[in-house]
């Protein structure tokens, strides 16, 4: 027992709660999810009006597992409905070793990820349930994150449940022949989760980078497990990883924007970087060449670049002329203009958008408009750029992008 | 020096999510961490749920639940303090009025 609080490991009641839900729930079955997610409720309740009088055990981990399965033990030993496979169930709670911290995936949390980003349900919920049931986050905080409301999120996760049911979803490491497809919608999942936390669109920005570190989270712990240790996921890890090194030069202290060409190198962080860098070797080693590793082949060439000047445009190009082969969509096109415009300059990418500008969602998008801008300020055309940042001020999505937007039109001035 | 006992009553924790019931804990902690530090602490336990009213109905000593369930106390806290004011101003710091819960200070006569 200890009164330091400081034993307390970072999110340990959030990624315990993840862990606990998915090795109880392996036991019960996913039909009784909710009663699982009740059982480690209430045992983060007892530690909550435990340890503050006897202080905080010397395996907190432990403690929270032994707990829980007294409290499993209890529930089979009340409730009728598992009167059938009490002495079952009993036996697997009885054979629960005693966990520390989580440093490795067991199969039940890859089973049960596999099952919360299963391809039958549709993404919005995906991404909702994994947070939940495998990231420990709470109904209002997944609803912050995703500037939704707390009732939005509630029946999205009811009805993620009920599908669960429907499609008679189970808790198994499937087959490796499967693995590929399965492994597919994780990273989906994984990368939107990551994207919403970065992009911070607005919203409370602590939240977000929560996300942010939940999506890192977890594609570290996919590659830790057998089944998940594939070239792609290395591949979205690498791109995580090099964009997260970025986030606390991306704004200044007083919380305005700042861009790649302005942020100062020396706060990126190598450790990150390096990090990166590791997973891009080992995304590598396979066959298939995907999105994720073309966007973190982009994003290493801005890691490595020692300045804005000096960042490697045309190896970015290419790598954009074969990410618009994979996924030939307007977003990508507006990326890949701007490393055109930095090599045949601003005219070219001009051109680029012209060419798009008809196409949803480019019209509504504010960096759409903010790129358009850039590109005419370059060329030496100030009204037209005057009107194109007087567009994205209007399609801004938070205060942040709002006021960089309005320093650029000072600046034109 | 006087000793005092902190009665914590009641309180409510449900519906808290996994990282703010962490945050409610590191609150707690660091409270009683404080009074560790200040050589203020003396003692403290946390009381088992449940337990029995005994009192006397019609002549007849029977035992029963507390019908006040909302005012029972979770645990007690044994404090030293020069007095009755410092005590109450330990208490006011309490985590615990954070949560909907209230804290009894009484002080313990000396024999």
């Amino acid at each position: 027992m200890t009164s330091d609080v400081s034993q307390l490991v970072d999110h340990l009641f959030r990624h315990q709660y993840g862990h606990l839900v998915s090795t109880l729930t392996r036991i019960f079955g996913l039909d009784n999810l909710d009663l699982v997610e009740d059982v480690v409720q209430e045992t983060l309740l007892k530690a909550l009006r435990h340890w503050p009088y006897h202080g905080i055990p010397d395996n907190p981990a432990g403690w929270l597992y032994q707990s829980a399965k007294n409290q499993a033990l209890d529930i089979i030993r009340r409730n009728a409905l598992f009167r059938d496979k009490a002495a079952e169930i009993a036996r697997e709670l009885e054979g629960w070793e005693r966990h520390g911290a989580v440093t490795s995936l067991k199969d039940d949390e890859l089973a049960m990820i596999l099952a919360c980003c299963h391809p039958a349900l549709p993404r919005n919920t995906r991404v909702a349930l994994t947070l939940k049931t495998v990231g420990g986050f709470g109904v209002a905080e997944i609803a912050r994150a995703f500037l939704t409301n707390d009732t939005a999120i509630a029946q999205r996760l009811v009805r993620a449940k009920r599908r669960l049911r429907i499609e008679s979803i189970v808790l198994e490491v499937p087959v490796d022949s499967e693995m590929p497809e399965r492994l597919e919608s994780v990273l989906d999942v994984l990368y939107f989760m990551f994207n919403e936390g970065y992009s911070a669109h607005s919203g409370a920005n602590l939240v977000r980078f929560d996300l942010c570190e939940e999506a890192i989270r977890l594609v570290q712990l996919l590659i830790l497990h057998p089944a998940g240790d594939h070239p792609v996921v290395h591949a979205l890890a690498a791109l995580m990883f090099l964009q997260a090194s970025r986030l606390s030069a991306r704004q200044t202290p007083d919380g305005q924007l700042l861009l790649l060409g302005d942020q100062d190198r020396t706060l990126w962080d190598c450790r990150l970087i390096d990090w990166g860098l590791y997973h891009l070797s080992q995304a590598g080693k396979g066959k298939k060449l995907t999105a994720y590793h073309l966007e973190a082949g982009i994003a290493a060439c801005h890691s490595l670049a020692p300045m804005y000047e000096l960042t490697d445009w045309p190896q970015i190009l290419g790598y954009y002329d074969q990410l618009i082969q994979i996924n030939p969509s307007p977003v990508v096109t507006l990326n890949r203009a701007v490393a055109l415009s930095m090599i045949e300059g601003p005219q070219a990418g001009i051109k680029q958008l012209h060419a798009i500008q008809q196409q949803v969602p480019m019209q509504e998008y504010f960096l759409f408009h903010a790129t358009l801008a850039d590109f005419y300020r370059r060329a030496g055309l100030s009204l037209e750029a005057r009107d194109a940042y007087q567009r994205a001020v209007q399609f801004a999505g938070s205060d942040t992008e709002r006021r960089f937007l309005v320093r650029k039109l000072e600046n034109l001035q | 020096m006087a000793t005092f006992m902190l009665l914590l009553k009641g309180g409510d924790f449900s519906g808290y999510s996994p990282e703010e019931s962490q945050k409610i804990l590191q609150d707690y902690m660091g409270w009683s961490q404080k009074l560790r530090t200040q050589g203020k602490y003396k003692g403290g336990d946390e009381l088992k749920d449940g337990g029995r009213l005994v009192s006397v109905s019609d002549g007849r000593v029977v035992d029963g639940p507390f019908t006040e369930t909302k005012e029972v106390i979770g645990g007690y806290f044994l404090i030293e303090e020069p007095g009755l004011e410092a005590a109450i101003g330990t208490a006011k710091d309490c985590p615990h009025l954070k949560y909907k819960g209230r804290v009894e200070v009484r002080e313990i006569n000396p024999h």
